[in-house]
């Protein structure tokens, strides 16, 4: 076993011997290259763009989404839609002016680049028919007549023609003072291939129709997946803001710390560099920012500036015992050499293995992360010593160190008896308390999202109060579900076809969280209840197939195919929350497993509500998935540096008790596991691990000395475990002011990063030496022998 | 290979020139070898001039001239022709950049062993360090290692000196094995396999300077504590890209010791060796 | 990772359903509307509802998928009965508290026994074709048998001519299957009753439902009209009212009938009787009263509504129609009332001092008194 761990060992070892002669002699030259890479490399982070995109946040192989993307060319306009509503703030929309406005609005939105022009709908535009019936028979024209004029003629014709077009509650409100535009937008232009730029829609939309016509008689409300994400990635700027602020606060507390100035600039510096390579790798790789993957620069410079500390720390050390700064940089970069690897790698291969989840944003943020990690190998295990190198550390922070070192007593002393059996049994204990009361509370997380509106966003933020307008003052929700039944060709508007979508829409109206729904079967309904005078008692299918006929000579667009084989049902839900998805998915799952047959499929799902119902059931399998593969690899690898299980449990475990933690607090904070939030624990992994890792080898390189345990901890405490309780702290308290940020997202994250943050340092203080403590007492024996063995081996080579 | 006794010294127009020249002339006395001078520029007359300031100390010298330029063509075809045993030149001042510099060229390209002369006081009674890796595994190192420390033990005894080996025990390592955490207990293994190789070696030296690396921080420090001097190290004198990346500890060493150094190079110490046991 | 479990998903997933689905009592049987339950529903009363009546001191209402909900504490709770067909019910009437009747598409009838809490079918478009069919043959047998005896006489030929193009139509219509809508109820009391439908349909029964014939025969209908409502006046007089502008009146209990002048051509909804007068509801706000049920005057009201069913209230009496148009009056002066609903209406009832209305939206309840007052 010995000799296998030797094999794997040999060409870490041979790596740091390459590299520390090149980075120690070629100092300049690795300089140079170093700000080449970097100005390269930032002045394609400068380039990077906003990559948003409505297929990339669903899950492409899970069946849902499979039949969607099957029908798609059917299904227009039931992707990707906005919804504009101009409201009237005194008296209804039955003016002159208002109409006016709503005209003038309505074509500007048939202009800006992105939207299905074809498909756009208001009352302004021709596809918004009224009909009626007379003694003649159905008589019908577009709801604003050809000679509408402004009078108050035209305008009562036009309340008349609202109100028998059936569009009130859909396109005009229900308490008549506001009116919709829906516009429905090309995730991909059809002609030139282009994708949609969401910030451009976005910023469009607030320029060409917000701040345009938003005056003391009109509101404008926009709600929509696009007008989300343009609000994310406006609110980039803000988000920045934050990352700033946190950067400076770290600068502040890493120097009333170190007492040095390159010591603070440096580190901090090639953090910054890291982040910078970062985002310019991932330009010339091809990928842009999300607005969900927002947090991941911020993460690489969290773990960048961790493993900056290490070092400067240890430089400071090595200063403290006399070496000049180049001696300094250079022992400290070989002593720091394989703990810092080992965490990086496991880091990097931990994020990668996130691309096991089906869903285009998590494997994109797997990738940034990656990248990211890898890139702090080179920034700040090489680049970061060579610099340190050069300026050295200054002679105040060399002072403190080698004053430090001489206290005879320090207030570390305290925590040492969490490294004494008693101590460790009772930190144990807790650590076991604390770690049934978070599987317990964890029970509690759900799934999606669980408010209404756009929980990324703050409830009061314009988006939301827009949401919450339209909710209140029209009957189709914006959570759409959509069922596309699939027929034999020509068969989709067969009398059995329709009347099986009919009693299925029935079937729904029981389930809670539907709204309404609709289909070519309510088509077929009011047209034949049309040709028979508007009588109420017609209103249903017609057993005669020519009498349906007759009734779909005019079906609009998207409630049926070209060639009659698919008709979707359009279901408006209540709100999209995990446990109203859950309950319509299984409701139709069951109808589906009584009435498909050869002849008819009832497949889920379209809509944005059928996507978050897939993307929730990806996501609950996934996240257990992806913590199993980050643990996976990350065991596996310190398992490899420390060929020790008992190691693997000292570092792994308080990283479990982290995340288990952590669930526990996504849930009583009320927030939702869903595709934005997924990854954040096992980030908060990668960032645990380092710290872990670095105390364990210092803890180990004083035990195989033969120190008691004690003694041994209170030594790794005054060195390691300084840098680990200030880098844990400093970055939690950098991290915790996002709280005040706008965007509700960037907020969320805030706090569960805080609680990582310093739990993680926590675990990796006290719990680690505990576990160390106890496990030691039982293995002592056998880790002694076999270190004892292994020295008598390198002897024998020799 | 036949080689021929004699040295080859490399002079120019510097003032610290000399230094070589009269740290040949106490070789070649004390080891009845003859002289070849080689003159960087054109002066001929100051060449022949020195040949007969040797001649006339009673040590055999002849003279050339040759183009800074063409150093080192001249150089190799002198070996090739001549195989003479050893070449000695001061020390060029350290020089930063890209191409390699002078010495650093004749370190690599050369199979001839080198003695770049910093000081001009004998070494008789002095300490002649020997500074190796023992820790190597290759055979080659091995090799290499054993050369070094015959070629400083027969120096030793002609030069009636101290023979003081020394090591750089590498710096702790983290996460390595166990033995490569402690500084206290590598610095324990290096001396054990010091001891080793001498032994092994049918060798036994006055004293062991074993400290913590890297090599170019130590050896400098060991040499001064023990007043070394003369510091024989050996050279894998990597050339080409490996070179330009990694370079050569000897290389690195050499700027940083006031006592000249002889460079070895792998299994051309033979030609040396017998030269000075005589 | 996810695809390898969704063949096992989509497999298992389905069995298990089915399984339970099966055990469950009120499961969702796929099968054709006449045959398939209605599903129980927490909404219910929001459910396209098309008529509404009395059984006793029980409101009973039906409607689409087969939704019928009774209340007997005047519409403030009301629970689904237990209905084993999903057609649209378009009709009801109650013979007594205990006994009813409910006829909707697809030909379906269907009686209680026991005021409106379970249903059996009936009878359903097939039988009424088959119905048909016999009487069609049957008169033509008969005037096949005239024809014989008279050759020459035109008329007769043309009879013939009509009725075996009607025989046709009835052939086909068996064919079809099960197509034809029900409109409307009918009974004079507990024995006698009558069924109307689209096409001209008319059933009558004298054994208090137990055997029905054909009877659409009876009424001069050549084209076949839907025929919407029916009523009595306070001589007895029996009336029909259809679409574009047909009444017919039987003075002889239904035996024959004629058809009447018409002050309109388009469609009647409902032909009521209040008091001595009669009225017709009609297409467009078209509203009609006569005295004698055969001159006919207009009502002008404030509407151009469709109205679509009367409501007999104390004094009064309450018109109702699309768009939620609400009116009071009697004879030639109605106000229209602000209902607060823009759905349509289809019919209603008043109880205490409620009015139940019901239609597009479900039921709507109305406070009889809140409407007094603010019509003031």
């Amino acid at each position: 076993m010995n000799k296998l761990f030797q094999l794997l060992l040999t060409p870490i070892k041979a790596s740091e011997e390459f590299a520390e002669r090149f980075l120690f002699h070629r100092r300049l030259l690795v300089l140079f290259l170093f700000g080449l890479l970097t100005i390269l490399l930032g002045w394609q982070a400068t380039q990077i763009r906003p990559d948003a995109s409505f297929v990339k946040m669903i899950p492409t192989s899970h069946p849902y989404v499979e039949n969607y993307l099957y029908h798609r060319d059917d299904l227009a306009g039931l992707g990707n839609s906005v919804r504009v509503a101009v409201a009237a703030r005194d008296g209804d929309i039955f003016t002159a002016e208002y109409q006016a406005t709503l005209q003038q609005i309505t074509d500007e939105l048939f202009f800006i680049p992105g939207v299905d022009r074809s498909a756009l709908k208001s009352i302004w535009t021709p596809n918004v028919r009224w009909t009626e019936v007379t003694e003649e028979g159905f008589v019908g024209g577009p709801v604003i007549p050809a000679e509408y004029d402004g009078s108050a003629e035209s305008l009562e014709q036009v309340r008349t023609n609202v109100l028998r077009s059936g569009q009130v509650g859909i396109l005009v409100a229900n308490d008549f003072r506001s009116a919709i535009v829906q516009v429905p937008l090309f995730d991909k232009h059809p002609d030139t291939g282009e994708k949609l730029n969401y910030q451009a829609l976005s910023e469009q939309l607030e320029q060409l129709i917000r701040d345009k016509y938003e005056t003391d008689s009109i509101s404008i409300h926009i709600t929509g997946f696009a007008k989300v994400v343009g609000d994310l990635i406006s609110g980039a700027a803000q988000v920045a803001i934050f990352f700033g602020i946190a950067l400076l606060v770290t600068l502040v507390l890493l120097f009333l710390y170190s007492r040095s100035i390159t010591g603070t600039l440096v580190p901090l510096a090639c953090s910054v560099v890291a982040v910078i390579w970062q985002l310019g790798l991932l330009r010339l790789l091809g990928y842009g920012l999300d607005p969900y993957s927002m947090l991941v620069p911020f993460l690489v410079f969290a773990i960048a500036v961790s493993h900056g500390v290490q070092i400067v720390n240890t430089i400071a050390l090595e200063s403290a015992h006399g070496a000049d700064r180049w001696l300094a940089a250079r022992r400290a970069f070989r002593a720091l050499y394989i703990p810092g690897l080992t965490a990086l790698l496991s880091d990097g291969i931990g994020f990668v293995t996130l691309m096991v989840i089906e869903i285009r944003v998590i494997q994109d943020l797997a990738v940034a992360a990656s990248l990211g990690v890898a890139v702090i190998i080179l920034t700040n295990l090489f680049l970061l010593p060579v610099i340190m190198s050069l300026v050295g550390i200054g002679k105040t922070a060399t002072e403190r160190a080698r004053r430090a070192e001489q206290k005879s007593h320090s207030h570390w002393e305290l925590l040492t008896w969490f490294a004494r059996p008693k101590g460790a049994l009772v930190a144990v204990a807790t650590a076991s308390v604390l770690l049934a009361i978070g599987l317990q509370q964890g029970q509690k997380l759900q799934i999606g999202d669980l408010d209404t509106g756009a929980p990324e966003l703050r409830p009061d933020s314009r988006y939301n109060l827009d949401n919450a307008f339209i909710t209140g003052n029209y009957t189709t929700s914006s959570d759409i579900f959509v069922v596309m039944v699939e027929t034999e060709a020509e068969q989709c508007s067969s009398f059995t076809t329709l009347s099986q979508v009919d009693r299925f829409q029935h079937y729904l109206t029981n389930i809670a969280g539907v709204q309404s729904s609709i289909s070519l079967a309510d088509v077929s309904k009011r047209v034949t209840a049309g040709l028979n005078e508007g009588n109420l008692k017609w209103r249903s299918v017609n057993r005669n197939q020519l009498v349906i006929n007759a009734s779909l000579s005019y079906v609009p667009a998207g409630l049926m195919n070209a060639s009659c084989s698919l008709l979707p049902v359009i279901i408006f839900l209540d709100d999209h929350k995990a446990e109203t998805l859950q309950g319509v998915t299984a409701a139709v799952a069951d109808f589906a497993a009584e009435y498909d047959s050869d002849a008819i499929r009832f497949q889920m799902a379209a809509g944005n509500s059928g996507f978050e119902a897939a993307t929730n059931e990806v996501i609950a399998t996934a996240q257990y998935q992806m913590l199993a593969w980050v643990y996976g690899v990350v065991g596996l690898l310190c398992l490899l540096t420390f060929r020790s299980l008992k190691t693997l449990i000292c570092i792994i475990t308080p990283l479990a008790l982290t995340s288990v933690l952590c669930q526990a607090l996504m849930a009583n904070l009320g927030i939702g596991v869903k595709v934005a939030t997924l990854p954040v624990i096992a980030l908060g992994v990668g960032i645990g691990v380092d710290y872990g890792i670095y105390i364990y080898s210092k803890l180990n390189t004083y035990l195989v000395q033969g120190m008691p345990l004690t003694q041994a901890y209170l030594n790794t405490l005054k060195t390691t475990g300084k840098s680990v309780a200030f880098t844990g702290l400093t970055l939690a308290i950098g991290v915790v002011l996002w709280v005040f940020s706008p965007i509700k997202f960037q907020a969320d994250m805030g706090i569960l990063l805080t609680f990582m943050f310093l739990w993680n340092m926590l675990g990796a203080l006290l719990l680690l030496p505990a576990l160390a403590c106890l496990l030691k007492c039982a293995g002592h024996k056998q880790q002694e022998k076999r270190d004892a063995e292994a020295v008598k081996e390198m002897h024998d080579a020799v | 290979m036949q080689f021929d006794r004699s040295l080859l010294v490399i002079l120019d127009e510097q003032d610290d020139s000399f230094l070589a020249l009269r740290r040949s002339e106490l070789i070649a006395r004390q080891l009845h070898c003859g002289v070849r001078i080689l003159w960087l520029g054109d002066n001929q007359t100051k060449a022949l001039q020195l040949e007969e300031q040797l001649n006339s100390r009673g040590i055999h010298a002849v003279s050339d001239i040759c183009d800074p330029r063409q150093m080192l063509k001249q150089v190799r075809q002198l070996w090739n022709s001549q195989h003479f045993a050893l070449l000695v030149k001061r020390c060029d001042a350290p020089r930063q950049g890209f191409s390699a510099s002078r010495d650093s060229q004749l370190l690599r390209e050369l199979p001839c062993p080198v003695l770049l002369v910093k000081h001009d006081q004998p070494w008789h009674g002095q300490s002649t360090m020997a500074a190796i890796n023992p820790m190597a595994k290759d055979q080659l190192h091995r090799q290499l290692n054993i050369d070094v420390m015959s070629l400083a033990a027969q120096i030793v005894r002609a030069t009636e000196g101290q023979f003081v080996a020394a090591s750089a025990a590498p710096s702790a390592m983290m996460g390595a094995n166990p033995e490569m955490q402690s500084e206290a207990l590598i610095q324990e293994r290096v001396t054990q396999a010091l001891q080793a190789l001498l032994s092994e070696s049918g060798l036994s030296a006055d004293s062991f300077a074993v400290g913590e690396g890297p090599a170019e921080h130590w050896i400098p420090v060991a040499a001064i504590e023990n007043r070394a001097a003369l510091v024989v190290i050996g050279t894998k004198a990597r050339s080409g890209l490996q070179g330009a990346l990694i370079g050569n500890t000897a290389e690195r060493i050499l700027h940083r010791l006031d006592a000249d150094v002889l460079v070895v190079r792998p299994g051309l110490a033979e030609a040396v060796i017998p030269m000075v046991t005589e | 990772m996810y695809q390898s479990s969704a063949p096992l998903r989509r497999f298992l997933l389905p069995l298990l359903t089915a399984a339970v689905a099966v055990l469950v009592s009120t499961s969702v049987f796929a099968s054709d509307r006449l045959q398939a339950m209605s599903i129980p529903s927490t909404r219910a009363t929001e459910t396209l509802l098309l008529d509404i009546t009395l059984a006793g001191d029980r409101v009973v209402t039906a409607g689409d998928h087969g939704v019928i909900l009774y209340s007997d504490d005047q519409g403030r709770h009301w629970q689904q009965a237990d209905v084993p067909f999903s057609v649209m019910l378009t009709a009801l009437d109650f013979t007594s508290s205990q006994q009813g009747w409910a006829a909707g598409h697809d030909g379906l009838l269907a009686r209680t026994d026991n005021g409106g809490e379970s249903w059996l079918s009936v009878m359903n478009g097939d039988d009424i074709n088959q119905l048909r069919l016999a009487r069609l043959e049957q008169l033509y047998a008969q005037m096949e048998v005239q024809v014989d005896a008279q050759p020459d006489n035109d008329e007769l030929l043309d009879q013939l001519d009509t009725l075996s193009f009607q025989l046709e139509d009835a052939q086909i219509a068996v064919e079809d299957g099960p197509a034809i809508p029900l409109l409307d109820i009918w009974f004079a009391d507990a024995q006698t009753g009558y069924v109307l439908g689209g096409y001209g349909l008319l059933l009558r029964t004298v054994d208090g439902g137990q055997s029905w014939q054909y009877w659409g025969d009876r009424l001069p209908n050549p084209d076949s009209f839907h025929l919407n409502s029916m009523t009595r006046d306070h001589q007895g007089t029996l009336y029909i009212a259809g679409e574009a502008g047909q009444i017919f009146r039987s003075v002889d209990q239904g035996i024959s009938w004629e058809l009447l002048d018409s002050p309109y051509d388009g469609s009647f909804f409902a032909v009521v009787s209040q008091q001595d007068q009669l009225y017709l509801l009609g297409l467009r706000g078209h509203l009609f009263n006569s005295a004698n049920g055969i001159d006919w005057q207009q009502v002008g009201i404030d509407t151009d509504k469709t109205l679509t069913a009367a409501v007999p209230l104390t004094r009064e009496m309450l018109l109702l129609g699309q768009g939620g148009v609400l009116l009071t009056g009697s004879e030639d002066s109605f106000r229209v009332v602000d209902s607060g609903v823009r759905r349509s209406f289809s019919a209603g009832v008043a109880i205490g001092k409620q009015w139940l209305l019901v239609g597009e939206r479900g039921i709507t309840q109305l406070s009889a008194e809140q409407q007094e007052a603010g019509r003031e």
